[in-house]
């Protein structure tokens, strides 16, 4: 039932294609937190309050105000709080090595925006991908 | 329910080849929408061509001259001296259309050249980010002294490029170039640093004994530094060397060009929409031109002509905007000082008038952008601007703009423009001695009156506009092959023009573009009219680009037809890996190019783009 929601996600995404910037990246956002499949209930917290005002309401995610609610965290800057047992997710490249416990990036880089999930800290956390985001996972860093 | 979601699934699956592919065309999407010249161009400031970054790339535009050859109305030509020009719809090589040219918020404006694409035509893009082209009398807005047609280079911006990327290229003609950039950010501010170095090579002609080349050596830098809302700051430089191919003369000994243009630029944003810039510009032409025959220089013959100048263009500029529901008011106050320096002028026989010569110019604009409602938009826009030369006699010019810019219906809209502007004769035609003419000091501001109109249609995967322009010009400033000089056409001169452009978007990696225009004038001394067709493809890991640019035949200004021509090109470019791309491109691949002459009878007709196949290898780190 969640590929078929995601398959749902992408879809209509793809059918009302004169989306606004805005909500095509929360689009691809909402693909990437529904495709970790193995967190049952996801209860998302972000650095970037737009982002996370964007995710209120959406099927199949549950925001939350506090990050120590959270089980999934999508950070835009380094953080100096505790992320212990919560599944990091970052907007900047080099928040991949600031942070080691993130374990993929939703960037820019070359002028085009990327997505990469790191297989080593895959599997040191336990994230299993759904199929459409297989093809974004990288053996290491650059 | 399960017979139901087996039927869902299955219906998904068959429009859905490949789930991966959905969300990278969902990431291509967003890439599109977030392209940079979403938020940089403005509609009304004109009838707008756009370039995108992923057009460039299609096209492996490398130098400005890729896209100049492409501009609807206009031809790439060869200069004499090698260096380009862009020539307008009917006008002749001689004449010095004021185009426009911006790098970001700097206007590239040039003393010593008839204008900046004389050089900035061979400026490397691999810094450039996309390409707006304003035709139809640019906006007032954009400050500086009106022309008849702006070109602006935006950079890459930091923030998406966080990489180091070098670009390697080879050609069929020996030619090289190699290209770097790095842009990123850090907590305070972004930063943009690119460089290119190239030799580039064309065929040869012979006379008198002598070899003809064009071939030029360039090197270019640019670098920025900028923090949103806060400053801009950047310097710019480029360097060319270029063989003089028949110079002044009919056939030089091997002599070249030099020439230098740098700037430095700063700009500061203050709360409530003031914005202050203050620029600097230095520009350095050094001539060597020996011959084998005497070369007519004035009156006089002589057989060489050295030269040496410089010019200096100081800028400073104050800006206030307002925006609210209704309307977005600019208004701004710039002064500029151009000056040259005659360093070198050595001609047997001839000492010309001015070894110097400034001009200041004060300049008052304002713009009011007038929401009648959600669907009709009004722009009003006024400039006056007061020139006081060093050594003729001070004027005060005036130009205005009515625009009216409507979306009829979903699919119909229109952009509708008056203009009343002016052309200030340039210190290159009053008071430089130039090389093959005299200097008029008595020329006057051309008087332009322009009535422009666009129609689009567009639905969701086509668009077609049709344009048309009717412009008068009160003394004009035309060349005088006999008198070799500069003067103001005593007569009204009319011209009108009109285009038609179609768009097709097969879906968000494959399009087409057709184009048709069309001039008429009483003479015509370059092409009258002119068709561009573009197909911009991505297969798998493929870009495969397709243009084929045609002009029509035309009669020089010494009477003799110069026929017709048509230049394709096709580019291949192939994604490696995420690092690395290897891209081949073939120009003027039938050499059947449009060709100018090169001297008055035409014994040398040259293309501006020589059949050539340009291999490439691009990495990133």
């Amino acid at each position: 039932m969640k590929k078929l929601l995601l398959l749902f996600i992408l879809i209509t995404t793809l059918v009302f294609g004169s989306a606004t910037s805005e909500q095509l990246r929360v689009n691809i956002l909402k693909n990437i937190i529904v495709g970790v499949e193995n967190i049952s209930t996801k209860k998302v917290w972000s650095d970037n309050e737009e982002l996370l005002h964007q995710f209120q309401n959406t099927p199949g995610i549950t925001t939350t105000q506090n990050y120590e609610d959270a089980n999934f965290l999508i950070l835009e800057h380094p953080s100096n709080f505790n992320i212990k047992n919560k599944y990091v997710f970052v907007l900047d490249y080099d928040l991949l090595y600031d942070i080691p416990q993130s374990f993929g990036a939703f960037f820019w880089k070359k002028g085009r925006p990327n997505i990469v999930f790191i297989q080593p800290r895959l599997e040191e956390y336990h994230i299993k991908l759904a199929k459409p985001l297989e093809p974004y996972i990288e053996e290491q860093l650059w | 329910m399960k017979k139901t979601l087996f039927t869902l699934s299955l219906l998904l699956a068959s429009q859905l080849s490949s789930k991966e592919l959905i969300l990278d065309d969902l990431l291509k999407e967003y890439e599109q929408s977030e392209s940079l010249y979403t938020k940089t161009k403005k509609e009304s400031a004109g009838f707008l061509i756009v370039y995108s970054r992923e057009d460039l790339e299609k096209m492996q535009a490398y130098t400005l001259q890729d896209i100049l050859k492409t501009i609807r109305l206009h031809t790439l030509q060869v200069r004499n001296n090698g260096a380009f020009s862009l020539t307008r719809v009917a006008t002749g090589r001689m004449a010095m259309p004021p185009l426009k040219l911006y790098i970001d918020d700097y206007e590239v404006n040039s003393v010593l050249q008839s204008n900046t694409l004389d050089m900035y035509a061979n400026l490397n893009l691999y810094f450039v980010d996309h390409i707006e082209i304003y035709q139809g009398g640019s906006s007032i807005a954009f400050g500086n002294e009106p022309g008849s047609m702006v070109i602006r280079l935006y950079s890459k911006d930091p923030s998406r490029e966080n990489s180091t990327s070098f670009q390697f290229s080879v050609d069929s003609e020996s030619s090289g170039d190699m290209s770097a950039l790095t842009a990123g950010k850090t907590e305070n501010f972004s930063y943009l640093a690119s460089i290119d170095v190239a030799q580039v090579d064309y065929d040869t002609y012979e006379r008198n004994n002598q070899t003809l080349s064009r071939d030029y050596r360039r090197y270019q830098t640019h670098l920025s530094l900028t923090k949103e809302k806060d400053f801009d700051f950047a310097i710019d430089a480029i360097t060319t060397t270029t063989d003089i191919l028949s110079g002044l003369g009919t056939a030089p000994k091997g002599n070249d060009i030099l020439k230098t243009y740098g700037y430095i630029y700063g700009a500061k944003y203050f709360a409530k929409n003031w914005k202050a810039a203050l620029s600097y510009g230095r520009e350095k032409s050094k001539i060597d031109n020996e011959d084998v025959s005497p070369i007519g220089i004035g009156s006089t013959h002589s057989p060489y002509f050295y030269a040496n100048i410089d010019s200096d263009i100081y800028k400073a500029i104050l800006e206030y905007k307002i925006v609210n529901n209704k309307h977005d008011f600019l208004t701004g106050v710039q002064y500029q000082q151009k000056s040259f320096h005659l360093h070198q002028y050595d001609v047997q026989g001839y000492t010309p008038a001015l070894d110097k010569d400034s001009v200041d110019i004060y300049m008052l604009y304002l713009e009011e952008l007038y929401n009648l409602n959600k669907n009709n938009l009004l722009t009003f826009s006024g400039k006056v601007d007061y020139y006081q030369p060093e050594h003729f006699k001070d004027s005060t010019e005036y130009s205005l703009r009515l625009g009216f810019i409507s979306l009829l219906s979903k699919e119909w809209s229109t952009k509708i423009f008056a203009i009343r502007r002016y052309v200030y004769p340039t210190m290159l035609q009053t008071s430089i001695t130039p090389p093959i003419y005299k200097p008029n000091p008595n020329l006057e501001s051309a008087l332009i009156d322009l009535y422009a109109g666009e129609v689009q249609y567009k639905t969701g995967t086509n668009t077609v506009v049709l344009g048309y322009a009717y412009k008068e010009i009160e003394n004009a400033l035309s060349f005088n092959q006999i008198k070799k000089q500069y003067f103001n056409l005593p007569e009204q001169k009319h011209f009108n023009r009109w285009y038609i452009r179609a768009e097709h978007h097969f879906d968000l990696d494959n399009k087409i573009i057709m184009e048709y225009y069309k001039g008429y004038a009483d003479t015509y001394f370059s092409p009258g009219s002119g068709v561009l067709i573009q197909s911009f493809n991505h297969y798998g890991k493929f870009n495969i680009y397709n243009e084929l640019v045609y002009r029509s035949s035309y009669q020089t200004s010494t009477n003799f037809e110069v026929d017709a021509g048509y230049d394709y090109t096709l580019s291949l470019g192939y994604t490696y890996n995420k690092q690395t791309n290897i891209k081949l491109k073939g120009e003027n691949l039938f050499d059947k190019a449009s060709l100018t002459p090169i001297d008055p009878q035409g014994t040398l007709l040259i293309p501006a783009t020589q059949r050539r196949v340009i291999a490439t290898l691009e990495y990133t780190f």
